[in-house]
Order: C-alpha cells, then structure tokens, then sequence
C-alpha cells in the first residue's frame, strides 16, 4: 500500500507492548528476524540498520524516547515499525505500508487490527487508524486527532478504531463506514 | 553581430560588433510583445499575433499600423508590408536572413520545406521509455524532420526538440476528450522540488532543476494536475513560469491526497521522460519501491513533506533504493517536492555525500 501508514495509539509501558506485538506477529508469518538472515535489525534515528536482538530492542525501549526496528513476513521484505513515547501516558506505535502489496498490506492490517482489540479490551490501547494516504497530508499528523484539538483530519481513512471510551468516538462520521464493534473496540471500515 | 539570450532562451538583444546594441526584444509571461528597434535613438513596435504566436502585425506606438505579415500554414511564403523592424515571425521564432531557416533553440526549420533540417535531438520513441505504445498511437513520430507532427494550425514546438505529450490523444483511435482538453489546459500546474542524486557526483541548483522539470514537463498528460496546496508553493510557480517564460498557471487548487500522490509522481515521470512503476525492490534486509522509472532506467524514488516525519524509515528506503539500483548497474535518484523538511533533505544528502558504490 504505497504511502500507507497504520497508527495505534495506547498506554506503556513500551518493552511490554513490544513484546506483545512480537509474540502476536509471529504466529502468523510476520518475525522479528529476517527470516533470510536471522538477523534482526534495529535503526537508528536517520535509518542506517544496526544489528540488534530481542533484548537489545526492549533494553533501548526502557530508556529512547523512539525505537525503530523492521518487522519480516518474507526474506528481506520488512515493514519498517517503531514505536514512540508522545507522553507519559501514551505510545504510538507506527508501521509503514510503503511499497507493500494490497496483500501484503492486507495480512498486516488484520493482525494489528487484532492486536488493537485485544489491547483495547485489556484498557491498553484507545486509538488505531490505517490511512492509505498518511505520507501525504502536509499539514496533519494523526498525532493531532487522538491526541490533541484536532477534531478531524483533512480526509476519512480507510479503517480506524477507537475504544470505547474515546472522548472523540462521535467526531467519527458513521456514514462513511461499516462499524464493528468487539467487546471495548470499535472499528469503522471505510465502505469506498 | 552578437545575440543575448534570457533564461529561457529568448532572444532579448542583437549587439552589434562595435558594443551598440541594435534591436531589443521584450517579452511577458513568456510571450514576445515588443521590439525596440533602430538603437538608441529607435522606437517600439508592438506585436499582435496569431493563436500560434505567429506576429501578423506591428504597430508604433502613436498605434498606427506599421507592419503587417502573411505566411502559409507552415510558415512559408512570408510576406510583410514595410521595413521589418524584427526577424521574429513564425511561432514568435527568428528567422535568419541569409538561410531562410527558423530557430528554434534545438534545431533550425525550414518553412519552405515544412521540415526541420536535422533530426529530433531527443531520443526516438521506439528506444525511449515512452516506447512503442506513444509511437503506435502518433506513427508521426516516425519522422524525425516533421514539424509538430504534420498540425502546425494547432501545434507549436516552443523548443524544436519534441510536441508536448499530451498531444498523442489526438492521435490515438480515440481522439482526445473534453477531459483531455482539459487536462491539456491546466496542464504545467505544477513544479517539483529538489532532486538528489544518490551515490553520484553533483547536485545541480535548484533553480536550473526547477526550470528543465517545468520545461519537460509542460505538456503533462492527465493526472499531472496542479497540487501545490501552499502559497509558498503557489509562489514558486509563478516564479518559475516568469523565469523561463514557459506556459501558464492559473490558480492552484486544493486535491485529495491520492491526487497529490499521482500528480507529483506524474510530474516527476514527465520531466525525466521516464515513467510510473511502483516496483517493489530490495536492499539490504529491507525492502522499498521505485516509484519511477527513468529514461535510462534509473531507479527514482518521489516523495514530500511527509518524509521528514520518520527520518529512520526515510533513511532506510534511501539505502533500499541505492542498493537495489546498484544491483543493476542503475543509479538511484530521490525526488522531494517544495516544502521537504530540511531533515530530509540532508539526510538524502548525506547519504549521497558517504555512499561510495
């Protein structure tokens, strides 16, 4: 999905969400290692790959206030993920969907999509948007919306979930989309 | 006699060789609109030309006719009653005295032949990254004398190198639609930004880059609409379309953001004659895409103001991207439109200062 950007906004602390979406992941195709490899990569903050480890991730998450590190679901094919403190309360974790297939993004989409509901039902996560054109809005970040006094971005995304104690959940225009609604997360679909 | 020539290659003054000047040529938004003629004690003639640009008739500056000019479709048989005050005539173009022949900055033409005298200095189609599909849709092409592919009452060639592209709709089977008539009017909306060379020598000004994009680009096929959103940006078209005299703007509207993505990619196609591929490639442990393909087929990456907002994975693609082109033996290239964070931009540069291939 080029220009693709999914977003979950939750609570920390970071080393363990971290952990989860890794064990999550991996029982369905997607790894922490480079399957090609095994190595597992880390970045640092303007991209150049460092070789790293579990641990390694989880002992920098402690302390950075931005980890980056790839994600694999084939053999040098990653997905660029990293995981940020925006404040005391709240983590966004961001994934890029550039240069990924409608398939590929796909498969990436309903698993952290699964992951946002297991995290919204636990309290853990309040905020999840996956936005096709992300790369594209000059001047929005969904920063703005799930955190701050933005009350909508410049155009409606494809999927976003909120739970249900989201103090912006009627901000979103309901027809627009196919809602779902599990246990504490709610999901609206885009119907185009 | 020596001749000086604007940015955008028009002949503003013939010098004589003695350091006096002769004749002045003045231009606005890249139209030619005067000559001021006969030296320092001369006058100006207006001009008044055709739909073409074709200068039919001259007048003083009481507003008197002082010159009126006849030619054929092709420029030929020209005729002007009165003491021509300028050479410029077909298309706005110089006509040499001694030869007969029209310049037109790439090549000269001769009207009496409607041909040029020297083939199209651009790459024929059939070996270009246009490719077969553009020749099968305007044969013309073929002709590498031909002017404006055989439509001079409709076409003009600015630069005597090749008709705009948008032109092959009206030589498909299909004919151009109002949409295409449309798309033709608004197209040179747009501009794109800094273009970085990863893992080779130099990075030109941006000025020059801006000015070769506008110039390849003003003849952008559809989804090359305008999608400058800032003033600053909106600016900067107008600044570029006044700097090297090229077609249009008009105002810039607002698009979603998948028209920004298509145009500026689009944009980035027409000026480096490439095309759009969205070609999943590898590097080391990570994947990106090639958005472009360039004419010789260089990987091109194109991006915006979005990529300064992760520089770790920005970083990363650049690596991808060089990585992948040095593969094949290519060389990679970033295109980053106005208003890029600074970040971003130096991050590309210094990729493309460390990087040794």
């Amino acid at each position: 999905m080029r220009h693709g950007w999914v977003y979950l906004y939750e609570s920390p602390p970071a080393p363990i969400r971290f952990e989860e979406l890794v064990d999550q992941l991996r029982h369905n195709g997607i790894s922490l290692a480079d399957p090609g490899t095994g190595r597992v990569i880390r970045l640092s903050t303007t991209g150049e790959q460092i070789l790293s480890s579990r641990e390694d991730i989880i002992g920098e998450l402690a302390n950075a206030t931005e980890v980056s590190f790839n994600l694999y679901f084939a053999p040098s094919d990653n997905v660029f993920c990293s995981i940020r403190k925006l404040n005391d309360e709240t983590l966004r974790e961001g994934y890029s969907l550039d240069g990924k297939t409608e398939e590929e993004s796909q498969h990436i989409i309903e698993n952290l999509t699964r992951l946002f509901c297991k995290r919204a039902e636990n309290g853990a996560a309040f905020g999840f948007v996956v936005d096709k054109y992300a790369e594209l809005h000059r001047e929005f970040h969904w920063d703005d919306f799930f955190l701050w006094d933005t009350n909508s971005p410049p155009e409606w995304p494809m999927l976003i979930g909120c739970s249900v104690a989201f103090h912006k959940l009627s901000n979103i225009p309901a027809q627009l989309y196919i809602r779902e609604t599990v246990g504490n997360c709610i999901l609206f679909r885009g119907t185009g | 006699m020596d001749y000086l020539y604007d940015l955008a290659s028009h002949e503003i003054a013939e010098v004589a060789s003695s350091g006096s000047w002769n004749r002045a040529e003045i231009y606005s938004g890249g139209r030619h609109v005067a000559t001021y003629s006969g030296g320092v004690s001369g006058t100006t003639y207006f001009t008044h030309p055709d739909w073409l640009g074709t200068e039919r008739a001259r007048t003083n500056t009481s507003g008197s006719l002082y010159e009126a000019c006849t030619s054929l479709p092709f420029g030929d048989w020209l005729t002007c009653s009165g003491t021509d005050p300028s050479p410029m005539h077909f298309t706005g173009k110089e006509r040499d005295p001694e030869s007969s022949l029209d310049y037109f900055g790439a090549r000269f033409y001769a009207s009496n032949a409607g041909r040029f005298v020297t083939p199209d200095p651009i790459q024929h189609p059939s070996q270009s990254s246009w490719g077969m599909e553009t020749l099968l849709n305007a044969p013309q092409r073929l002709n590498q004398y031909a002017y404006v592919l055989n439509n001079p009452l409709s076409h003009t060639d600015p630069t005597g190198d090749e008709i705009p592209v948008w032109e092959s709709c009206e030589y498909s089977r299909q004919g151009c639609s109002a949409t295409d008539r449309e798309s033709q009017r608004s197209s040179a909306k747009f501009i794109i930004g800094a273009s970085l060379t990863l893992g080779t020598a130099g990075v030109a000004g941006e000025t020059g880059l801006f000015a070769r994009a506008a110039v390849y680009g003003r003849g952008l096929i559809t989804a090359a609409i305008a999608y400058l959103l800032t003033p600053r940006g909106q600016q900067n078209v107008v600044n570029l379309t006044q700097a090297i005299g090229d077609y249009v703007t008009g105002s810039v509207s607002p698009v979603s953001a998948a028209e920004v993505g298509a145009a500026r990619e689009a944009a980035v196609a027409a000026s480096v004659r490439g095309k759009i591929v969205n070609m999943k490639v590898f590097g080391a442990s990570t994947s990106t895409e090639v958005d472009v393909l360039g004419k010789a087929g260089e990987y091109i990456g194109v991006g915006g103001p979005a990529k300064g907002r992760s520089l770790a994975d920005f970083g990363q693609k650049l690596s991808a991207l060089k990585d992948a082109a040095k593969q094949v033996g290519t060389t990679a290239k970033y295109y980053l439109e106005l208003g890029t964070s600074q970040a971003a931009i130096d991050l590309a540069k210094k990729s493309w200062v460390t990087i040794t291939w």
